[in-house]
C-alpha cells in the first residue's frame, strides 16, 4: 500500500482553492473518462485515480485529514487517539500503547478506490455521493476461423461470473463488442460498467481471409489447363467440383459466388471464395514424352 | 418484418434520476429523436445515457457533446478500418 499524492494526481497545489480542485478535477475527468477512452485499460485507472483524489480534496474534512497526516496517514488514528488521550489526561499516549496497523479491520473493498483511500477514508468519501459509472471490463475471447462459420453461443467467466454470449457469425479478426453492464458495479450507486469482448480469430485453414471473402491459391495441372476439365476443390462447407475451361491460363483467377465466410450481422449473406490456379508443369519428362512436346512446338 | 422495441422517456428519466426536461432539450438539439411522442428506440439508448454521463459527470453543454459524439464516432470508423487493413496485412504476409 503506498501513498498516493493526490495534489500530484489533479496536478495543483497543496494551497490550491475549491474552485482550483474542481476545475483541475473536471479537466482531467474529461480527458481520461470512460466514455472518452473506450477499451483504454490505462485512461481508466487514471480516470479512477482523479476520481479518487477530486473525493478527497474536494471534501474540507477529507481534505483536512489528508493535509494533516499526509504521508503518515498510516499513523492517522494512533495520532488521533494520542491527540484524544493528551487531551483527556495530559499524559503520553503511547506509553504501552499497541502499535499495529490501525487499519487492519477495515471492511471496505472498493476496488474503484486505491488502497490508500480505503484505508484512510472507507471507500467511499463520506458526504458527497457521486455517482460515477462502474468500471469496464476488458476480456479476449480466441476462436479459429471455422469457429464463425455460424452463430455460437458460448459462456465465458469474467471475473467469477458466468456470461452467456452469442458470437456473431463472420466476427472480423480483433473486433469488439460491448455488452452491457457486464463490467464493474458503479460507484456511490452508479451504473455498472461495460464488458468489452475482443475476439482473436486464429486461421486454421489453408484460405486467406479479407472481410468475409477468402482467398485460395489451387495447382492445375498442364493437361487441365490446356484441354479443361474438371477438379475437386475444398472450400470451408465441404468439396466441391470445379470445371476448368481449355486453355485456362497461370494465375487466372476464377469465383465461387457465396462460399466464402458469412457477412458479419447480415443473416444468410455470404462472401465469395476466389481460386487462384497455379499451373504446375510436368518434371521428369521421359524421351517419349519430350518428342512429342518437340512435335507440339514444331506446329506454333 | 422489422420490429423496434420502444422506450418512454419516463422510465428513463427515473432510472437516471434526470428532468423530463433534460431528454427534451437533447431532442430539441438534434442529439436524439423520439420515434413517436415521448418514446425512443431501445437501441438509442447507450447513446442517451452516454449524453447523460457526458452531462452530468463531465458538465458538457450539448454543443460539446454533439462534438464528441461525432468525433467518437469517426474515431470508431477508423479504428474499424485500422482492422481491416491490418487483418489485410498479415494475409499478405502469411
Amino acid at each position: 500500500m503506498s501513498f498516493v499524492d493526490y495534489y500530484k494526481v489533479l496536478g495543483v497545489s497543496k494551497a490550491a482553492t475549491e474552485k482550483e480542485i474542481k476545475a483541475a478535477y473536471r479537466k482531467l475527468a474529461r480527458k481520461y473518462h470512460p466514455d472518452l477512452n473506450p477499451n483504454d485499460k490505462e485512461a481508466g485507472e487514471l480516470f479512477k485515480q482523479v476520481n479518487e483524489a477530486n473525493e478527497v480534496l474536494s471534501d474540507p474534512e477529507n481534505r483536512k485529514k489528508y493535509d494533516k497526516y499526509g504521508e503518515h496517514w498510516q499513523h492517522a488514528e494512533e495520532f488521533e487517539k494520542a491527540e484524544r488521550e493528551r487531551g483527556a489526561r495530559g499524559g503520553s499516549a503511547y506509553s504501552g500503547g499497541q502499535h499495529g496497523n490501525p487499519y487492519g479491520q477495515g471492511s471496505f473493498n472498493e476496488e474503484d478506490y486505491s488502497e490508500f483511500f480505503s484505508s484512510m477514508f472507507g471507500g467511499g468519501a463520506g458526504g458527497r455521493k457521486v455517482r460515477y459509472r462502474g468500471q469496464d471490463y476488458n476480456a479476449e475471447l480466441h476462436l479459429d476461423l471455422t469457429d464463425i462459420l455460424t452463430a455460437e453461443k458460448r459462456t465465458l467467466t469474467v471475473n467469477g461470473k458466468n456470461i452467456r454470449i452469442t458470437i456473431p457469425a463472420g466476427v472480423e479478426n480483433q473486433q469488439t463488442i460491448k455488452i452491457k453492464g457486464h463490467g464493474g458495479e458503479g460507484v456511490n450507486g452508479g451504473p455498472k460498467g461495460d464488458l468489452y469482448i475482443t475476439f482473436v480469430i486464429e486461421n486454421n485453414t489453408s484460405f486467406k481471409r479479407d472481410g468475409s471473402n477468402l482467398y485460395q491459391t489451387v495447382d492445375l495441372d498442364l493437361y487441365t489447363a490446356l484441354l479443361g476439365g474438371e477438379i475437386t476443390i475444398n472450400t470451408l462447407t465441404g468439396k466441391v467440383k470445379l470445371k476448368v475451361k481449355p486453355e485456362t491460363q497461370n494465375q487466372t483467377k476464377v469465383k465461387l459466388k457465396e462460399k466464402g465466410l458469412p457477412v458479419y450481422k447480415k443473416d444468410g449473406e455470404f462472401g465469395d471464395l476466389f481460386i487462384t490456379y497455379n499451373l504446375v508443369l510436368p518434371k521428369n519428362l521421359t524421351e517419349r514424352e519430350k518428342e512429342l512436346f518437340k512435335q507440339l512446338a514444331e506446329m506454333r | 418484418m422489422e420490429s423496434t422495441s420502444l422506450i418512454a422517456i419516463e422510465e428513463i428519466c427515473s432510472g437516471h434520476e434526470i428532468e423530463h426536461t433534460m431528454i427534451l432539450a437533447m431532442k430539441e438539439f438534434g442529439l436524439i429523436e423520439f420515434v413517436k411522442e415521448g418514446y425512443v428506440d431501445s437501441a438509442s439508448l447507450p447513446r442517451i445515457e452516454k449524453i447523460i454521463r457526458f452531462h452530468s459527470e463531465l458538465e458538457i453543454n450539448f454543443e460539446g457533446i454533439e462534438v464528441i459524439l461525432n468525433l467518437l464516432e469517426k474515431m470508431d470508423r477508423m479504428n474499424n478500418e485500422l482492422i481491416d487493413l491490418r487483418n489485410k496485412l498479415d494475409a499478405l504476409s502469411e
